[in-house]
């Protein structure tokens, strides 16, 4: 936990987004942690390796042809057929969309009048409730109750993790959710 | 026109480059430049009064490069970066010597190749923050989404990366003086 952690200030750290107390907290793991200090190195060497120059050439003489192309082009104007494809095909757009919504609305309405009712006594406890359960459970079981109390702490520790980076996967696209879905079926760290 | 077409002429060298960075073919970069500068032209109206021209149409052209990628269906096998690392031979050599130089010049080829296969979210995330030099701020403007999200992309761009290339990278790490 502590190194995936680390691993993610690590690259924030080299892109100079680390407050001091996390520059600090990284720097006293790094001198802990040999894996981590060995991921930072390799970090570095790559960093320093993709910011040479990239090696694709280019010759003059393209470079010229494109500018002449560019000119051309502007001059000549966009072509109007396409622009009144691209226009109608904008409105089909709309069209379909607008019957989506009409079929999602429908779906939704009879969803809502056709679900089964659920018993009151079925809804989940509250979690005053929830937690009075468990203490009766553990009543002076010391065991159970270290047990338990490992158990909340290390829920803190990782929505505290979380916390510092809320909802990072709100512009996640579908290859990410993915690639992220993937990982947690591997059970890989995310 | 005469403006547009002057400011096209400025800029073109480095829009081009730019978009090169991300397609790696100067055919696909030339045609996508002038398609950026045909898209700008015709929504200059778009174009707010007080911003500045380059970075509205250095936006239009990641944007369009983007789509590019997305359309032509490249990166339908590469979401699923391979973790293995089976393909990788590496030379026998010390780092240090004139054998290890070309075991850097390698690594870098190697990693020319690792980045291009990366899923496109993360490729456009490292290159604008690495290549480009942009702060996660700047990133996140290009690329319409939070710096929580450049973050944690640049985080798994850069973990891929390193889990790809280890091999490589402990070895030239243990030839540094």
């Amino acid at each position: 936990m502590a190194c995936r952690k680390f691993e993610r200030w690590i690259s924030d750290d080299m892109d100079n987004r680390l407050s001091d107390k996390m520059r600090a907290a990284l720097r006293k793991h790094l001198k802990e942690c040999e894996r981590c200090r060995s991921y930072q190195e390799n970090l570095k060497i790559l960093q320093a390796e993709a910011q040479k120059p990239g090696e694709v050439a280019v010759r003059a003489e393209f470079l010229e042809d494109l500018g002449r192309r560019l000119e051309k082009a502007l001059y000549s104007g966009p072509a109007s057929g396409s622009e009144k494809a691209a226009r109608l095909g904008g409105r089909w757009k709309w069209a379909w969309a607008g019957v989506a919504v009409f079929v999602l609305a429908l779906a939704g309405g009879a969803f809502l009048l056709l679900r089964p009712k659920t018993p009151p006594d079925l809804w989940p406890a509250s979690y005053e409730d929830s937690l009075a359960l468990i203490l009766g459970e553990i009543g002076e079981d010391a065991d159970l109750a270290e047990s338990f109390d490992q158990v909340l702490e290390a829920s803190i520790g990782e929505a505290l993790f979380e916390a510092e980076y809320p909802m990072f996967w709100e512009d996640l696209d579908e290859d990410e959710i993915r690639l992220m879905e993937l990982d947690i079926e591997n059970g890989r760290e995310i | 026109m005469e403006a547009f077409t002057a400011l096209a002429g400025l800029y073109q060298e480095r829009i081009f480059r730019t978009i090169l960075g991300f397609t790696r073919n100067p055919e696909d970069a030339g045609d996508l430049t002038q398609e950026t500068f045909m898209a700008a032209f015709k929504s200059l109206n778009s174009f707010r009064q007080g911003a500045r021209f380059y970075t509205w149409i250095y936006r239009i052209a990641v944007n369009s490069t983007l789509n590019f990628l997305k359309k032509k269906g490249r990166e339908k096998n590469r979401t699923e970066f391979k973790k293995d690392v089976d393909s990788l031979s590496l030379p026998g050599s010390p780092p240090n010597s004139p054998e290890g130089e070309s075991l850097r010049n390698e690594l870098g080829r190697r990693l020319d190749e690792a980045v291009s296969g990366l899923p496109l979210p993360f490729r456009s995330s490292f290159i604008l923050v690495v290549h480009e030099g942009m702060s996660h701020a700047d990133a996140a403007g290009v690329l319409g989404c939070s710096e929580n999200t450049i973050s944690w992309r640049m985080h798994k761009a850069r973990k891929l990366l390193q889990q790809k290339l280890k091999p490589y990278l402990d070895e030239v790490r243990h030839g540094l003086p």
